[in-house]
């Protein structure tokens, strides 16, 4: 039996990972060996934005390295409803739902395993992101750089925008999942789920964040972005440069909540597709 | 053992199959006849849990086919009218998935695989892509997967729609083997000649009713108002005509040759062999006196064409 045929056997059967298998078998083979497979482009693109932002990231001084993580979620934003966005829906335009709800699988099962075989491959990519990261990072604290006074420590913040990164994917991948189970066309399905992030990304803050200021002043600014993963960008540089900074009690309850917010809405948009699958069994699939 | 006990599914105010009953013993395979729209897919969804019905039961071995009862999916073998195959994905793959999930151990899988691509001739196959197949190939590569965990009842939505002739050869001699070895099958299709080889029983739907269950004969004569007698005697061809046209149940001659005639005849068979005996009591010289086969192709349009008016 080959190498990967081995890894695939050792994967765990759970209903979820249904999709998982095929994904490792196809990633694995034909886009190591140039085969057509959408992967290979993205690598490609990835390659490109690491070496476009190679001079930032060489300039990049020891205690920026936290900042740097936040490059993940923003290319997790792009990257991640490329790939979701046609899970369900293809399985819509291919017919070839029905065998899957005619498993033993729960509509939960079903959701879940399509995203998961879409997510693999971008987390697989920006794996490679975050090792350079890393590495960068590490050779920073050899070539003898000290933290600055008054600056998140790379300690806390590698961790912190580590968990962040994963539950803002959560949180795109379960709403991207959602979009592609109402929409029923793969077209429709990426269109509505990169508007709706980069207006939640980019268009949101661009309003928000302006009028609070007027509203409240600086300070409150921070919190409001803090919500928002681009927005951790801002809140981190304005703890550095605001005149009073916010205290590190305050950082992490703002973190954990918005984490929270992530999560919950992740799950609930997990639980609505699944919930939009099962109402097939009543009405039927013509309609 | 699957009984069905008034089946019934509504689309809002649209009813598309209405109060079915019927019960099939393990080995038996169900021809499900019906036009277009006449309710077919809809119920054979309903058995295989794909849609919930509005009123009504279905039972497999006294479990219940609840869409909420994973583990009972796990013995039926549901393949659609309609299905689209992964881009990516190869034959063996295509089914080792399915075996997975179906909760075929590993060590199995690759036996079981080899198994049912060897029962549906698609063993050359086996490293292609299931994107590349021809239309006939991939409808038996479904088959296949619907076998892979060797489930207890088969549902198949037309699975003959777009196969060549020896593949619908292969296909019916597919489904017979199935039903000796236990399974309980239904075969959809709108061609009852098609079905009658190979089914045990047949189930005529339309517009949402089941208008006939039973076994092929039971249900062509059940549904035949008339059936034709064929007559042949060696001579006094007019005269036995005459005989006959005396006598109760009988109607419509048609003479063939002077000596050879058919008539249609609503008795039972009682009444057919008394009215035999007074023929050859009355010493005509038959030599032929037969029921004439039912054209089932016949019987199929005067059905429908009933539910229609
Ligand atoms: N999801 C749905 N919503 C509303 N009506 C439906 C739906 N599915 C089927 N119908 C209607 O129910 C009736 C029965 O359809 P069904 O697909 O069961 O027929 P069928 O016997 O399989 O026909 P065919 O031979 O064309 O496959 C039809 O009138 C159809 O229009
Ligand atoms: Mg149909």
């Amino acid at each position: 039996m080959s190498f990967i045929e081995n890894i695939v056997n050792r994967i765990p059967n759970k209903p979820m990972f249904f999709e998982v298998r095929q994904q490792l078998r196809r990633s694995s083979l034909e886009s190591a060996t140039g085969g057509s497979n959408k992967l290979g482009s993205i690598i490609g693109v990835i390659i490109l934005l690491l070496i476009v932002g190679s001079n930032l990231i060489m300039s990049a001084r020891y205690i920026q390295v936290g900042y740097l993580m936040f490059i993940l979620p923003v290319l997790a934003t792009f990257l991640l409803p490329a790939m979701v966005s046609p899970v369900i829906a293809g399985e819509f335009q291919r017919r070839s739902l029905e065998q899957l709800l005619a498993a033993p699988l729960s509509s939960l099962d079903i959701v879940k395993g399509k995203a998961l075989r879409a997510v693999v491959p971008v987390l697989m990519m920006l794996a490679v992101v975050f090792l350079m990261i890393l590495l960068i990072g590490v050779g920073k604290i050899f070539q003898g750089h000290e933290p600055e006074n008054g600056v998140v420590s790379p300690f806390i913040s590698l961790p912190v925008s580590t968990i962040l990164f994963f539950v803002w994917s959560y949180f795109v991948t379960g709403l991207t999942v959602f979009i592609s189970s109402v929409t029923k066309s793969t077209s429709a399905a990426l269109l509505a789920s990169v508007g709706i992030l980069v207006g939640l990304v980019f268009v949101v803050p661009a309003i928000i964040i302006p009028l609070s200021t007027v509203v409240f002043g600086p300070t409150v600014i921070g919190y409001l972005a803090a919500m928002h993963p681009a927005g951790m960008v801002a809140f981190a540089v304005l703890r550095d440069n605001s005149p009073e900074p916010i205290s590190l009690p305050a950082v992490i309850a703002i973190l954990v909540v918005s984490n929270c917010i992530y999560l919950a809405f992740g799950t609930l948009f997990l639980n609505l597709s699944a919930k939009k699958l099962g109402t097939y069994r009543k009405t039927g699939f013509e309609n | 053992m699957l009984e069905v006990k008034s089946l019934t599914k509504r689309y809002g105010q649209f009813e598309a199959v209405t109060s079915v009953d019927f019960a099939l013993e393990p080995g038996e395979i169900m021809g499900f006849i019906g036009s277009n729209g006449a309710g077919k897919t809809t119920t054979i969804k309903m058995l295989a849990t794909l849609l919930e019905p509005t009123h009504g039961t279905a039972l497999l071995n006294g479990r219940p086919l609840d869409g909420n009862d994973l583990e009972i999916r796990k013995q039926i073998g549901y393949m659609p009218d309609f299905f689209g195959l992964y881009e990516d994905i190869k034959v063996w793959e295509y089914l080792d998935m399915f075996a997975t999930l179906y909760g075929v151990e590993v060590n199995d899988r690759p036996r079981v695989i080899d198994e049912v691509l060897e029962l549906t001739d698609l063993g050359f196959k086996k490293q292609a892509f299931a994107r590349s197949l021809s239309r006939g190939m991939q409808q038996r590569l479904c088959l296949a997967r619907c076998l892979v965990h060797n489930p207890t009842m088969l549902l198949l939505d037309e699975p003959a729609s777009g196969l060549d002739p020896r593949a619908r050869a292969e296909l019916k001699e597919l489904i017979g083997e199935l039903g000796r070895m236990g399974k309980i099958v239904i075969v959809s299709s709108h061609i009852l000649p098609e079905l009658a080889d190979f089914s045990t029983v047949v189930g005529i739907i339309e517009r949402g009713q089941m208008l006939a269950f039973g076994k092929v004969n039971d249900v062509v004569r059940s549904l035949t108002p008339a059936k034709k007698i064929q007559v042949k005697l060696l001579d006094r061809g007019a005269e036995a005509s005459m005989f006959l046209h005396s006598k109760e149940h009988v109607s419509g001659t048609q003479f063939l040759n002077p000596n050879e005639f058919r008539f249609d005849f609503t008795g039972t068979l009682e009444d057919q062999h008394a009215l035999l005996k007074a023929m050859i009591d009355a010493g005509f010289p038959i030599i032929e006196f037969m029921d004439e086969e039912a054209d089932l192709e016949d019987l199929f349009m005067q059905v429908t064409k009933g539910a229609l008016n």
